[in-house]
């Protein structure tokens, strides 16, 4: 009677002891983005584990990921995708993961502006409209489109683990206020610059988002891609266009050779306004989303005054 | 051809001296570059002058009305609505104005700013706020 007794209590006590362990763990993360790794950490802090797999300063129109990266994407309980077909290697990840992972691709989740697909990139011209169009995949420029993001991670995160619901949901709020008080500066710092003076050059087309934000006119020197270099007909449309417009200035990212973008400067008298951050966090001031944001929109506009 | 070789040698010397700065002048590439930064500042906007009118449904009220970065209309206000005139860049596209305003007494307040241009109509807008506003407005004009 007494061993029937203590087996029924190891079971009920094993039952019970289960989830308290489980409780204990943390959330294993995989991000593919490095503003989705910030959203994440901020979000989850304390009970979530994150890899963030694309580094600061790697192109993620560029980035391949490793083996190692792989088995890590293999391990999470989540893996956070940017979406709007940026993850070209989304059949390798889930071969690895053997769709075992749930994959998030927080950029789908909001609206698109459509850009021109880029006919030497196969990923692109793949996922292209009738009409040659695609999503444009850098939605992390907008402010608003980041606050829409951490509120899909915090709803994720809590249908993992609505244990700690209350402190996602905290996180999440604290995030949200340094987001909107950054939106409030970039508005403020960007009233500095006449209407007619919001015109953007830059190495690629990156900066939709942002512009569509602040009511900036873009003349992109690339298309989607930074893989592939500009035709001649577009550097002397573009030229055309920075001579006729009286830009001032021009800017280059930090993940791009910056040889087509200096030529065109020499072509047009226009100055080199300096470097953004345009697929991701780079390092020093842009290694965070507010240094960036605050970094590119600084530029932006002290350049173009 | 006549004289001696030596003249020769020196007038064709001269020639080529001569068609040197020429040819500098319109092979190198400093003389494209320093155009469209000049054309920049002659395409600058005009200005254009405005009555500006302030509205506070709460007085007394400070204010400040910013504009490219500049304050270009500050003070401090007993009655409801101040006004002045300003002279404006006023492009297609628009201008944005920063207001600030604040007020002592914790309520419900409306904020009014309207433009009023001397050959078309009034622009206005409106902003809320409870102890204190502070926006960027957007002002065009009607076509």
């Amino acid at each position: 009677m007494t061993i029937v007794k203590g087996f029924l209590l190891s079971i009920l006590f094993g039952a019970t002891s289960a989830p308290l362990a489980n409780a204990g763990e943390k959330l294993r993360i995989a991000s593919f983005s490095t503003v989705l790794t910030e959203i994440v950490q901020q979000v989850g802090a304390t009970h979530v584990d994150v890899a963030g797999l694309v580094k600061p300063g790697q192109d993620p129109h560029e980035y391949q990921p490793t083996p190692s990266d792989l088995k890590q994407a293999a391990d999470a309980k989540l893996i956070l995708l940017s979406g709007k077909h940026l993850e070209h290697y989304l059949d390798k990840i889930q071969q690895a993961t053997g769709a075992k992972a749930e994959s998030l691709a927080v950029g789908d989740a909001m609206p698109s502006l459509k850009m021109k697909a880029d006919p030497d990139e196969s990923q692109a011209e793949a996922t292209a409209e009738q009409n040659g169009m695609i999503d444009d995949p850098h939605w992390w420029n907008s402010v608003s489109n980041v606050e829409k993001a951490t509120m899909i991670v915090r709803d994720a995160l809590t249908k993992l683990d609505p244990a700690d619901q209350a402190d996602y949901e905290k996180n999440a709020k604290a995030y949200l206020a340094k987001l909107d008080a950054l939106d409030v500066w970039a508005k403020r710092k960007v009233a500095e610059l006449p209407r007619d003076k919001r015109k953007l050059v830059t190495s690629h087309d990156a900066f939709q988002y942002l512009a569509k934000d602040y009511g900036f006119k873009v003349y992109a020197i690339e298309g989607v891609s930074t893989e592939t270099e500009p035709s001649n007909r577009h550097v002397a449309t573009l030229i055309d266009d920075i001579k006729s417009q009286h830009v001032k200035a021009i800017f280059l990212e930090n993940t791009l050779n910056p040889k087509v973008s200096t030529e065109i400067t020499r072509e047009t008298g226009a100055k080199i306004g300096g470097s953004l951050y345009a697929d991701g966090f780079g390092e020093g001031d842009g290694s965070t989303y507010e240094g960036m944001f605050r970094h590119n929109i600084s530029t932006i506009v002290d350049s173009l005054k | 051809m006549r004289g001696s070789p030596l003249v020769r040698a020196i007038l064709v010397v001269i020639a080529l001296l001569a068609l040197l700065v020429p040819l500098r002048t319109l092979t190198s590439r400093r003389s494209e570059t320093a155009t469209p930064l000049q054309q920049a500042d002659q395409g600058s906007t005009a200005r254009k002058r405005f009555r500006l009118e302030l509205t506070s449904t709460t007085v007394p009220f400070k204010y400040q009305i910013t504009s490219g970065g500049e304050t270009i209309w500050s003070g401090e206000s007993n009655s409801t609505t101040v006004a002045t005139d300003a002279e404006l860049k006023f492009p297609p596209e628009g201008i944005d104005l920063v207001v600030d305003a604040s007020w002592t007494e914790k309520k419900q307040t409306a904020v009014r700013l309207a433009l009023i241009p001397q050959d078309s109509a009034m622009i206005a807008q409106t902003i809320w706020g409870t102890t204190s506003v502070s926006e960027v407005l957007t002002f065009q004009e009607e076509k």
